[in-house]
């Protein structure tokens, strides 16, 4: 009975507990990809200051009545219409000012984490 | 609202004759004026108190103010982009062409939508009257002298305009769409006139790709 004991031990205490130590597991719950959203609006980029991480995707909508593009050292946009939207997938981390192209004294920055 | 008539009046009465004096000024001594509201200049404007003070500002007019507004630095933008080589100016000229012209194109929308039909008054007439003589200076300079007079007056413009948009035209405004229309467009003239300031320093655009 005592060995039968002992063999049920080591089957559902111990044996699954030095398999699960084997097993590597990752030390964080690693996040799914985001979409943040940027409205550019009174001529103003709507958060300033956004932080994502990297796979994130940023979309910034123009609501204004003329074009803007989003223009930073490591990515630019193209024209922005009026009610149209342009996306960024990052891949990068790093602090990112950006401007409108067009109207160069709107700034806001991109914090990838 | 003879206040605000009069302010307006001093406001856009310099960006009709002021201007011109101001920016020629700085070519003289190289200082620039951001409001360019001295005695002086005033007394060159070609609207007086007098003459605004029985006026009564009805949205047909203010539309016609605004429609005027537009197209005067559409025309200068214009002529700088002929006239100017310098890549900064040209492209804060291509800029002033396209932004005001939306904005020209969604006032025309909504004075139709609103069935208000843009009038002229002493002011719009003397804004005209004003854009044509700076026009007249700007086709005689060339070069550097060209740039420093188209930017030191949009400057003076911008400044103009957003103090007579806020202290007058919005105050005016009767019909509530019109007043918001002209809330929703000063962030443009501000911005504008920023963007006109960082070219006058120049400063430009450091990102620009």
């Amino acid at each position: 009975m005592k060995k039968t004991l002992i063999y049920a031990y080591v089957s559902f205490l111990v044996l699954p507990a030095l398999a699960s130590s084997l097993t590597p597991t990752p030390a964080t719950q690693k996040k799914s990809p985001a979409t943040y959203k940027v409205a550019i609006k009174d001529f103003k980029f709507q958060p300033a200051n956004l932080e994502v991480e990297v796979n994130d995707t940023v979309v910034w909508t123009n609501e204004d009545i003329v074009p803007h593009i989003v223009a930073a050292e490591k990515f630019k946009s193209e024209s922005i219409d009026k009610g149209e939207s342009w996306s960024l997938r990052v891949k990068q981390k790093g602090d990112f000012p950006y401007i409108c192209r067009f109207h160069p004294t709107m700034k806001a920055e991109l914090i990838v984490h | 609202m003879k206040k605000q008539l009069a302010t307006l009046t001093i406001a856009l009465g310099l960006f009709a004759a002021g201007t011109k004096l101001e920016a020629q000024d700085n070519m003289q001594d190289n200082k620039t004026s951001q409001d360019g509201m001295s005695d002086n200049k005033m007394s060159n404007g070609k609207m007086s108190n007098d003459k605004m003070s029985g006026d009564k500002m009805d949205d047909a007019q203010i539309v016609g103010i605004v429609l005027a507004a537009d197209q005067i630095d559409i025309d200068y933008g214009k002529v700088a982009l002929q006239k100017s080589k310098d890549a900064k100016v040209r492209e804060f000229a291509q800029r002033m062409v396209t932004d005001h012209s939306a904005v020209q194109k969604r006032v025309i929308e909504l004075a139709g939508k609103l069935g208000v039909k843009a009038e002229d008054s002493q002011t719009s007439t003397g804004l005209k009257s004003g854009a044509a003589d700076i026009t007249k200076k700007l086709k005689t300079l060339k070069g550097k002298e060209f740039d420093k007079f188209y930017i030191d007056n949009e400057v003076s413009y911008h400044k103009t305009v957003t103090d007579a948009v806020d202290a007058v035209l919005i105050p005016s405004a009767q019909n509530t769409e019109l007043k918001s229309a002209l809330q929703g467009a000063q962030p443009l003239f501000l911005t504008h006139l920023e963007h006109a300031r960082s070219v006058q320093s120049g400063q430009g655009d450091s990102m620009a790709h």
